[in-house]
């Protein structure tokens, strides 16, 4: 079989990096543009290679809400905490999650402690733990975009199927346009395109950006996550401001079909229906959250078990929620590098890899 | 990551010869030689050379045209 | 079954057991003739140069890992600060510290690593000591190493005599030692595995220190990695460093693995590989040099040093921007070494 070789290297090209970079330069003039970047992984890919450096004064890259970490709201950081001191508890979690700090401690804290808190990469090895351990109950919080929640409603389906009863998981799912949507309308924030999220996309598709492009006269663009993807997705929405144009235009279109992927959005909807959902620095957003439909409620631990977590005062200095808004870069925030890095986080931007604080701590961005 | 073989909803996979087990219950049809973009342990679609080698075109096709940028946002639909 | 197959609490005293532990499980690995007789000190002969001497604690966690252990480690961890040093490593002593309820066949393996180790590399171990400490003290085995080496005459490696304008040369892929370990700890399901690339690299130093005085300055880049290192350098001000990420030497499957991760190769610690900062006119007969030793087959030339801006570690990366690399904030992976 001959199927056709994929070379990323052509996407890492720093020539046709520093061509679409001239013509950015070309095109803005002296405009000032905001661009928001609507993904954690764009702003790591974007401090990581530098691509600050070879655009001009004017293109500013903000970061937004994209980092699933970050938005996880301060109530939901300490049902984890709380579910993890349980006994006979497997709290299961993606990685990320470990440092984020609670306010007494965070999860590493609890494992140091003795919890029993093992990190996964997939949803599915969450479910094998809760077979392999069946005198324990384990406990997934499924914090994750469009991106996971299909993974996560496929260990909920399997989970009913072979009549699991120790499989739970905290809903914490987050989905992306809403809050987009907010964003775009937020005069702080104030934004002349969107880079949108290469990986959501590819489960949801164009059509939700045409809308919001409709709506908000916002030019967007998917794009994929190396230089050369992002400065093309930045070149188009620059010259999209510039003459005044909105729409949604698919720079991803080796990964994202027009359409989405069905049939990952099929078992996500299987499992999880739109809900109200509070966002870290952005409140509560109407449709903004994954929620279980009722005939999986019994895989809810909060349901099933519920626990009273005392209200979490927010630390007053440290503004993540300003940052997740791109109302302030990382660099604006007194905490940043002086009381909070990434070894000593105080806010969860600092703490997951995609947040954009500690993208720009490890990538040396000052601003 | 490069499909290697594939068993039901499960597939080994290759990054540089680096090899993975991945789920593949989201693609359809999934075949050894697909490309794939995993997250969290899933293949949540396939990835397609061709378009990738027209994305760079595109890239090249707008740098050539310099200051006179094509009228109307691009054509997303193939 | 055997009886006694753990270390208990009494083994670690003057007592019966502990002699019986030091006999019958250290010494037959470590035989030479300065310990024979146990002595509280090993007495040494006069050296002929300069005396190096150092010291490094092993913490890693697991004991074992793809491409080495404990032991191995705490052998090449030492003989390279002294070989960087520009020194060749004589003597090594090993003090123990074993968590109370260590399978006696886990401390075996170990000192049997140790052991190969040392005597590949030619380095006696001369002295030691054991301590056993209560459960959850510590985890599993601790072990320090301390080094004697002698630096020829001549060999002057400071990085004060570093000057605008110097190479600044990798003997290979930065960081591997670091991804293995994560990867074993973290029960990555990839495969092959990932090796630790935990090697002696003091022949590779010996050969460079020889090529000539335009060799400034070494450094095996442990924790922190290679933006340590460098960090360190023009923490001073008086230079600056800049490096291309395209020079990088990296394998196929552990740039793979950085990726599939999200790891800054350069963040990583390696225990097989050396940084070096040369004059101009000596780093191509350098290169050379180290391309000629197994551990430096992938020798190369990765930046120079800069007049400007001083005081920062300049990183052009791949797809020709420029950022600052700055020292690692936190350890990426904790208990590495």
């Amino acid at each position: 079989m001959n199927s056709p070789r994929l070379n990323t290297a052509n996407f890492r090209d720093p020539d046709r990096a520093a061509r679409l970079a001239e013509e950015i330069r070309r095109l803005a003039g002296d405009r000032p543009l905001r661009l928001m970047e609507g993904c954690g992984t764009h702003t790591v890919a974007i401090a990581r290679a530098g691509l600050k450096s070879l655009l001009p004064e004017g293109i500013r890259l903000v970061s937004g809400p994209g980092c699933p970490v970050c938005v996880t709201p301060q109530e939901t950081i300490e049902r984890m905490i709380a579910r993890a001191k349980q006994p006979k508890t497997i709290l299961a979690t993606f990685g990320d999650m470990l440092k984020v700090p609670g306010t007494s401690s965070s999860l590493r804290e609890e494992k140091s402690r003795g919890a029993d808190v093992r990190i996964v990469y997939s949803p599915l090895e969450a479910l094998r733990l809760a077979r392999e351990n069946p005198g324990k109950r384990v406990v997934l919080p499924a914090v994750g975009f469009e991106t996971t929640q299909p993974p996560v409603a496929a260990a909920v389906i399997e989970a009913e199927r072979s009549g699991l009863d120790n499989f739970y998981i905290i809903p914490a799912g987050r989905l992306i346009p809403p809050a987009l949507e907010l964003l775009c309308g937020d005069p702080e924030t104030r934004i002349d395109g969107l880079i949108c999220p290469g990986h959501v996309s590819v489960i949801i598709g164009l059509e939700p950006y045409r809308d919001l492009a409709r709506r908000r006269r916002v030019p967007c663009a998917v794009a994929g996550f190396e230089p050369v993807d992002i400065l093309g997705a930045v070149r188009e929405l620059v010259r999209m401001a510039v003459s005044g144009e909105s729409g949604a235009v698919n720079l991803y279109p080796r990964a994202v079909r027009e359409g989405g992927n069905p049939k990952a959005r099929r078992t996500a909807a299987e499992v999880f229906r739109p809900v109200d959902a509070a966002w870290r620095g952005l409140g509560v957003i109407p449709a903004g959250g994954a929620g279980l439909r009722a005939r999986y409620h019994r895989f809810d631990i909060d349901r099933a078990d519920p626990v009273e977590i005392p209200p979490a005062p927010a630390d007053p200095a440290c503004i993540c929620g300003r940052v997740l808004r791109g109302a302030a870069d990382p660099a604006d925030c007194p905490l940043f590098g002086s009381g909070c890095d990434p070894s000593r986080p105080r806010g969860p931007c600092m703490v997951s890899a995609e947040g954009a604080c500690a993208a720009w701590h490890r990538y040396g961005v000052k601003g | 990551m490069k499909i290697i073989r594939v068993e039901g909803d499960t597939a080994r996979a290759s990054l540089s010869g680096l090899e993975q087990e991945i789920d593949v219950r989201f693609l359809d049809d999934p075949r050894p030689g697909d490309y794939a973009i995993v997250h969290a342990g899933f293949a949540i679609d396939k990835l397609d050379p061709e378009e990738a080698k027209k994305t760079l075109d595109l890239f090249r096709q707008l740098s050539a045209e310099g200051l006179t940028p094509p009228s109307g946002p691009l054509p997303p639909e193939k | 079954m055997k009886p006694e197959t753990t270390i208990t609490l009494e083994a670690g005293g003057g007592t019966r057991s502990g002699r019986d532990l030091v006999e019958k499980t250290v010494l037959p690995r470590f035989t030479n003739r300065f310990l024979r007789s146990l002595p509280d000190a090993a007495v040494l002969p006069p050296l002929p140069g300069r005396p190096a001497f150092t010291t490094d604690s092993f913490v890693v966690s697991p004991l074992f890992f793809p491409g080495g252990d404990i032991g191995k480690l705490a052998v090449c961890g030492t003989v390279n600060d002294l070989a960087v040093a520009g020194a060749r490593p004589l003597y090594l002593s090993c003090s123990l510290i074993i968590e109370e309820g260590l399978p006696v066949a886990v401390l075996e393996k170990v000192l049997a690593s140790m052991a190969r180790t040392a005597g590949r590399a030619g380095v006696l171990v001369v002295t030691g000591d054991s301590k056993v400490v209560e459960r959850g003290a510590a985890d599993g085995l601790y072990i320090n190493t301390a080094g004697i080496g002698e630096v020829p005459e001549g060999v002057e490696l400071s990085p004060d005599r570093i000057r605008e304008g110097d190479a600044v040369i990798v003997s290979g892929p930065p960081g591997e030692h670091g991804l293995a370990i994560l990867a074993a700890r973290e029960g990555l399901a990839i495969s092959p595995q990932l090796k630790s690339d935990c090697r002696p690299l003091h022949r590779l130093a010996g050969a460079m220190t020889a090529a000539g005085d335009g060799l400034r300055f070494m450094r095996d880049p442990t924790r922190g990695g290679l933006a340590a290192v460098l960090n360190e350098l023009v923490e001073g001000g008086g230079i600056g460093i800049e490096i291309e990420e395209k020079l990088i030497p990296l394998k196929g499957k552990h740039r793979a693995a950085l990726e599939i991760l999200g790891l800054d190769p350069l963040a990583l610690a390696g225990e097989g590989v050396l940084c070096a900062v040369a004059a101009p006119d000596l780093a191509g007969e350098l290169i050379e040099t180290m391309r000629k030793h197994p551990s430096g087959k992938r020798a190369r030339v990765i930046g120079r040093v800069t007049g400007s801006p001083r005081g920062e570690v300049i990183l052009e990366t791949a797809a020709g921007g420029r950022r600052i690399l700055d020292r690692p904030p936190a350890d990426p992976v904790p208990r590495i070494c």
